[in-house]
This record gives structure tokens, C-alpha cells and sequence, in this order.
């Protein structure tokens, strides 16, 4: 009996256009839009393609930014895409050209004279101030209005000055001994954008079954008298409810695969995921989404407000809940929001099981909040809940 | 000797602005088509929905096959089936899998093939239920009530809505069950249909029963009326003059005038010598037997589609 009416629910759910869209497409869509555009914005994976003009003829000088470039131009990895592409060109104005039509994202160009100032700096710096004129200086051209390219420029700018800087060190010239050192804190892995996203999304696939399928579903099946003739038959409400409970969950798996093997294949994404501490956060994740599925469907009384509360409470859950970008941060006005907000504490335990990100909140809360809401809401919802307008007998 | 297949005493069901249920007690025989008949809130759905366990009753005692239970029971329900006022199913499921879905219900059920040969939907086995007309849907209804093989079976006004030719469908499936001699109980406010299918005709209004009889016994208790019928535009004093022959009081509807009468020949001569003295055009007339929708009128003093 319960085969079946799984059965039937499961069928049911996967004939349903906009089910199949929102809880099985639309993850993967809001993953690759997101992925896209936070990779991008921090440089991950850029590549970045540049004409190198060099009027400078052999030397000294010229030979050392020669190697400079080789070295940024080869990646550390033989699959991997390099930091900098070096494009050859004919001359200046063919380069021109090519940056002007955004083929390439910067010119770097060597001057006539670079060699012999380089020289002058390398044998005379000890003895006597170098005036600015005979500095030997490197030409960087850009097209403004344009994120790569100016990225591209800072970029080569860093890398020359860290040039500048180990020469002088080698030349034992005196220089201000400073230099910026990053640590990160708490991560430990390699960061990745896609897996950051990985997580967030799929607790969101698993919220949007829980309060779109589940939620919904229950209100239409009251609406329509479809639990009222199933209470004319000797079909237990147990039953029904675990076949109506396992049929989404199904779904919440469907769509774990589905985007796991997605991300997998074209992003790389780590197998963290799988970490066991990562699997209890996103089994209390499916147990939350499925009690707020349940709530909603007690306190609804019709599908449409059903689903105008679904969307009251899961966009601005899952937007402050920190599934697309940390929220610790946000403004003290709505930090109130954040740490009551249960999809903040599984998001951020997720990741912190992944070894994305070390969440500011103790290990505990992380698990002991969505559990007391997941209690809350299944409390509520078995005292209002109604089969059929609380006269079924 | 007959055996009562379903007895309910004194059942009640009260809400705070309607008595929808007001003390009822009747009982039906195994193989008989047994019918609620009455106009909209009468109570019908009520009484049928308290029985099938919709609903609980506030007082009032069922029993099914010989057992006393306060509604009936989940192993009652084995031997029940339903089809409900306004049925919907699980979205997006074809017509053999609804079947195959509700067969999983009970212990014992029919090949689906045969059910769907039942209700003559061997054609649409394999469409969506949603995409089906209104008489085919409820054919799908009324095919997941047999489902079961039941001995008892509720259909909650099956026609209602319906187009002719989809309503006759309805009757023939009802005549074919009482012929299998499953016990049907029937609710409509279709005097007609109630006439035409049932053994029993139990007269429900304001919740209460206001009379139970065979549907000859009902209109004979009406004694030996015919009914002459008109369109015509009567003054005041015409009806007056009509309420001094030989009739019952006549009735207006509209431009419809209706004369029950014992004296049918008189009342016939005398309408149209009076109508000819009168140059009135009498359009549409006709003669016809009583009915059920006169028997309540007579007892109710309203027609059952006011």
C-alpha cells in the first residue's frame, strides 16, 4: 500500500513541470550563474592575454622580465590554465588593435632604452642617486572601461613591483624591509568557489522541495479532497504521511545527484561533501525543510497562500542564511535576522565540515538550532494540522 | 426475508449556525438502491459523509453488516466504496495508475483491467486523469469505488453537473451494479434520477428525513392528480378564477402555470373554453403524471431546485 502511494506521489512529482524545474533545474542554473560570476570576480581560473612589445634589443634587463613573464605565463599544473597568456604579435599597432577589439586584456612594452637604464641602476645605485628619467621603466597599456583588462594591469603591476623588489634585495640596495603577508584563517583546503556554492545550493534545492513540493502539495491535496477520499478508505494517515515524507525526499536526493554530478564534471568540485560531519548537516537540512513543508501545509489553508507564505519566509531565509555569500557581517540591523535564521547555522556547518570556511559560531548551535526548529515547527504543526478541515474521524 | 445491509439511528451533527443533522433514523435493505433526495444543504452530504467516516457525528448510532460502530470502521471500510461530491485525484497520474493506486488500499481487489472495462474507459487507460471530460472523471470515481469489490457502495450525487448523455452513462453503471445485487446508496437532487434508479427514496430537508417510501409509494400518497401545464400571461383575477374550479392551488413559475388536478377531462374542457372566451394564448400546454419533485412539494411547500 505504501509502495504504491510513494509510487504514485514519486510519478506524480516528476510529471510536474514546474516541480522538476525548481527542485532539479533551477539549482543547477543558480549554481553556474553563481559560480560564474564569483570565480570571475576573484580571479580564479582567470587567464588573462597580453602582447609583449620588446624595443629593447638583448640585455640584462630585458632577459629578466623575459623570464618574469615565462614564469607567469606557465602554469604549475600541466592542465591548468595559466595566469597570463602571451599572444604573439607582429608589432605595436597589430597589438593595439587586438586590445582595442578585446582579443587581448593588456600591451606590456619594453622601451628602446630599458637595458641600458637597467644597467645604470645596477652598477650605480650603490655610488649615486639615479635621476627619474634614466629609471628603466616598463609600459603597461589597458583599455579603460573594461574589468579584465584593468585586472590584468594591477595584476602585472604587483608582479613588477615584487620584480623591482627582489632585485633590489639581490643588489643588497637598502629598501624598507615591508611586505604584505595574507593568512587565511580556518580554512583548511584549497578554497573553491564552486564548493562554497555547492554547499549553499544544495541546502537550497533541499528548502525549495521542503516548502515548494512539500508545502504546497499538502495544501492542494486538502483543497481538492484528495486526503478527504483517502479517509474514505482503510489507508492509515501514517501512511501517507511516510509515503508523502520519502516521496520528497526522494526528490531532495535526485536533486543532491543531479547537481553533484554536475558541479563534479564541470567544476571540479571536491568530494568534502561526502565528509561525514557534511552529511549530518544536510540530513538535518532535509529533516527542516521538511518540517517547515509540514508547517506550512498545517497553517495554510489554501494552495495560494501556501505558497505566497513559502515566499515570504524562504527568500529571505535563504538570501540572509548565507548560502550565496557570508552574512557574519552584514549590517547590525538585520544580524538579528541572521542568528535566527536556521538555514544560517547549517549553511555555515556545512561548510565548515567541507573545511571551506570556519563558521564564528560554536560547533554545537550549528546543529542544536535547526534541530530545535525542526522540533518547534512539527509541534505546531501536529496541534493545527488538519486532514480535511479537522472533521476527518 | 430482507437483511439490512446499513441502519442509522438518531445520528446527529450540529454546527453552530445549522443543525445539518437532525436526529435521523432510517435503514437500507442488501441490493437495493437506496436514495437521499433534496435540494442543496439539505444535509445529504452530511449523513453520507458521517457514515463513510468523513465526519464525526455528535450522536447517533451506524450499524454496517450487523456492527454497531459510532462511524464506520477501518475493517467497514474494506467492504465499502466511495465515490465523494467532488472528486479530485493525485495530479499528473494516468487513469490505470489511479486504479492501481487505490487497489493498494485494500486487501482484496479487482483486476484493473476490469474495473476500467466497468466504466467503459478502455481507451483513456493511459491518459492523464485531469485531461479527461467531466463525465469520464467520474466514471474514474466511481470506477475507484468498485475498486474493492464492495458490498456497498455511496456515490455522492454522480450526475450532478453533467451532460445528458453523461448522466445516462452514470444510471447505466448504477443499473448494472444493483443488477450485480451490490447495495447502492445514492444522494441527488435529480427528482428524475431518483425516480428512475431507486428502490427507496428517503425526502431530506433542513436536515431532517421528511418522508421515506418506495418512489410509487411517494407519489401515490399524492392520491390521483394530474398536472396540466401552460405558459400564459395570467392576471391576478385569472388565477383566481382558475383556484375556483376543481384544483388544487394552482401554481405560477415564471409564465408557467401549473393545475394538479383529480378532474383532469372537466379542468381540460373548461381551460380552453375559458381561454377562448378570454383570447388568451395558452402556449406549451401539456398534461403529465405527478412526480417526485411534486411530492416535495407538496410536503415541503418548495420546489427541490429553489
Amino acid at each position: 500500500m505504501r509502495n504504491q502511494l510513494f509510487k504514485s506521489l514519486l510519478i506524480s512529482g516528476l510529471r510536474e513541470r514546474e516541480t522538476i524545474f525548481w527542485t532539479l533545474l533551477f539549482p543547477l542554473i543558480i549554481f553556474t550563474i553563481m559560480v560564474l560570476i564569483f570565480s570571475n570576480m576573484t580571479g580564479e581560473d582567470l587567464n588573462f592575454k597580453m602582447a609583449v612589445i620588446d624595443n629593447s634589443g638583448d640585455g640584462m634587463g630585458s632577459t629578466i622580465i623575459h623570464q618574469v613573464f615565462e614564469g607567469i605565463s606557465t602554469p604549475e599544473n600541466q592542465e591548468d590554465e595559466p595566469l597570463y597568456s602571451i599572444i604573439d604579435v607582429k608589432n605595436k599597432n597589430q597589438a593595439l588593435d587586438l586590445l582595442k577589439e578585446q582579443h587581448i586584456d593588456l600591451i606590456v612594452e619594453i622601451p628602446e632604452n630599458f637595458n641600458q637604464n637597467f644597467n645604470q641602476v645596477v652598477f650605480f645605485s650603490k655610488i649615486s642617486a639615479i635621476s627619474s628619467e634614466n629609471k628603466p621603466t616598463i609600459i603597461i597599456e589597458r583599455v579603460p572601461m573594461r574589468n579584465l583588462s584593468q585586472i590584468a594591469s594591477d595584476i602585472m603591476e604587483q608582479i613588477l613591483a615584487e620584480v623591482n623588489l627582489e632585485a633590489a634585495k639581490r643588489m643588497n640596495v637598502k629598501i624598507p624591509n615591508a611586505s604584505i603577508s595574507t593568512e587565511i584563517v580556518g580554512q583548511t583546503q584549497n578554497f573553491n568557489y564552486a564548493d562554497y556554492f555547492l554547499a549553499g545550493i544544495l541546502i537550497m534545492g533541499f528548502f525549495s522541495t521542503g516548502f515548494f513540493n512539500m508545502g504546497i502539495n499538502m495544501t492542494y491535496f486538502r483543497k481538492k479532497g484528495i486526503f478527504k477520499r483517502f479517509a474514505c478508505t482503510p489507508l492509515k494517515n501514517r501512511t501517507l504521511f511516510y509515503a508523502t515524507i520519502l516521496s520528497n525526499l526522494v526528490f531532495m536526493a535526485i536533486s543532491f545527484v543531479i547537481l553533484l554530478i554536475y558541479a563534479k564534471l564541470f567544476y571540479k568540485v571536491s568530494w568534502a561533501i561526502f565528509y561525514p560531519e557534511s552529511i549530518l548537516f544536510l540530513i538535518i537540512s532535509a529533516i527542516l525543510s521538511l518540517s517547515f513543508g509540514i508547517f506550512l501545509g498545517s497553517v495554510s489553508k489554501t494552495p495560494n497562500s501556501a505558497s505566497a507564505l513559502a515566499n515570504i519566509l524562504f527568500f529571505p531565509m535563504q538570501f540572509l542564511g548565507g548560502l550565496y555569500f557570508p552574512v557574519f557581517d552584514l549590517s547590525p540591523a538585520i544580524k538579528w535576522f541572521i542568528y535566527i535564521n536556521p538555514i544560517t547555522y547549517l549553511a555555515a556547518g556545512v561548510r565548515q565540515s567541507m573545511g571551506l570556511m570556519e563558521a564564528p559560531l560554536p560547533y554545537f548551535s550549528l546543529i542544536l538550532v535547526p534541530m530545535l526548529w525542526s522540533i518547534v515547527l512539527l509541534l505546531i504543526s501536529v496541534k493545527i494540522f488538519k486532514w480535511d478541515g479537522g472533521e476527518i474521524a | 426475508m430482507s437483511i439490512k445491509i446499513l441502519e442509522v439511528k438518531n445520528l446527529k451533527k450540529y454546527y453552530p449556525s445549522v443543525k445539518a443533522v437532525d436526529d435521523i433514523t432510517f435503514s437500507i435493505e442488501k441490493g437495493t438502491v437506496f436514495t437521499l433526495l433534496g435540494p442543496n444543504g439539505a444535509g445529504k452530504t452530511t449523513t453520507l459523509e458521517i457514515i463513510e467516516g468523513i465526519k464525526k457525528a455528535d450522536e447517533g448510532r451506524i450499524t454496517f453488516l450487523e456492527e454497531e460502530m459510532k462511524h464506520v470502521s477501518d475493517e467497514a471500510k474494506q467492504k465499502i466504496g466511495v465515490s465523494l461530491q467532488s472528486t479530485n485525484f493525485i495530479p499528473h497520474l494516468k487513469v490505470k495508475e489511479v486504479f492501481e493506486l487505490f487497489a493498494s488500499f485494500f486487501k482484496k481487489s479487482l483486476p484493473v483491467e476490469d474495473v476500467i472495462g466497468f466504466v467503459s474507459l478502455e481507451e483513456k487507460r493511459n491518459d492523464l486523469v485531469e485531461k479527461l471530460s467531466g463525465g469520464q472523471k467520474q466514471r474514474v470515481a466511481i470506477g475507484c469505488a468498485l475498486i474493492n469489490d464492495p458490498d456497498m457502495v455511496f456515490l455522492d450525487e454522480p450526475t450532478t453537473g453533467l451532460d445528458p448523455q453523461a448522466r445516462r452513462n452514470i444510471w447505466g453503471i448504477i443499473e448494472h451494479l444493483k443488477s450485480q445485487g451490490k447495495t447502492v446508496f445514492l444522494t441527488t437532487h435529480y427528482m428524475e434520477e431518483a425516480q428512475k434508479l431507486s428502490d427507496m427514496v428517503c425526502i431530506m430537508d433542513h436536515g431532517k428525513i421528511i418522508a421515506i417510501d418506495t418512489p410509487f409509494g411517494h407519489i401515490k400518497k399524492l392520491g390521483e392528480f394530474n398536472y396540466v401545464e401552460f405558459a400564459a400571461e395570467l392576471e391576478q383575477s385569472d388565477i383566481d378564477e382558475l383556484n375556483a374550479w376543481d384544483v388544487e392551488e394552482v401554481e405560477i413559475e415564471g409564465d408557467n402555470v401549473i393545475i394538479p388536478t383529480k378532474s383532469l377531462h372537466t379542468v381540460l374542457e373548461k381551460l380552453l373554453s375559458w381561454a377562448k372566451r378570454k383570447e388568451l394564448d395558452l402556449n406549451d400546454i401539456s398534461v403529465r403524471q405527478p412526480n417526485l419533485e411534486d411530492v416535495f412539494l407538496s410536503l415541503t411547500g418548495r420546489r427541490l431546485r429553489d
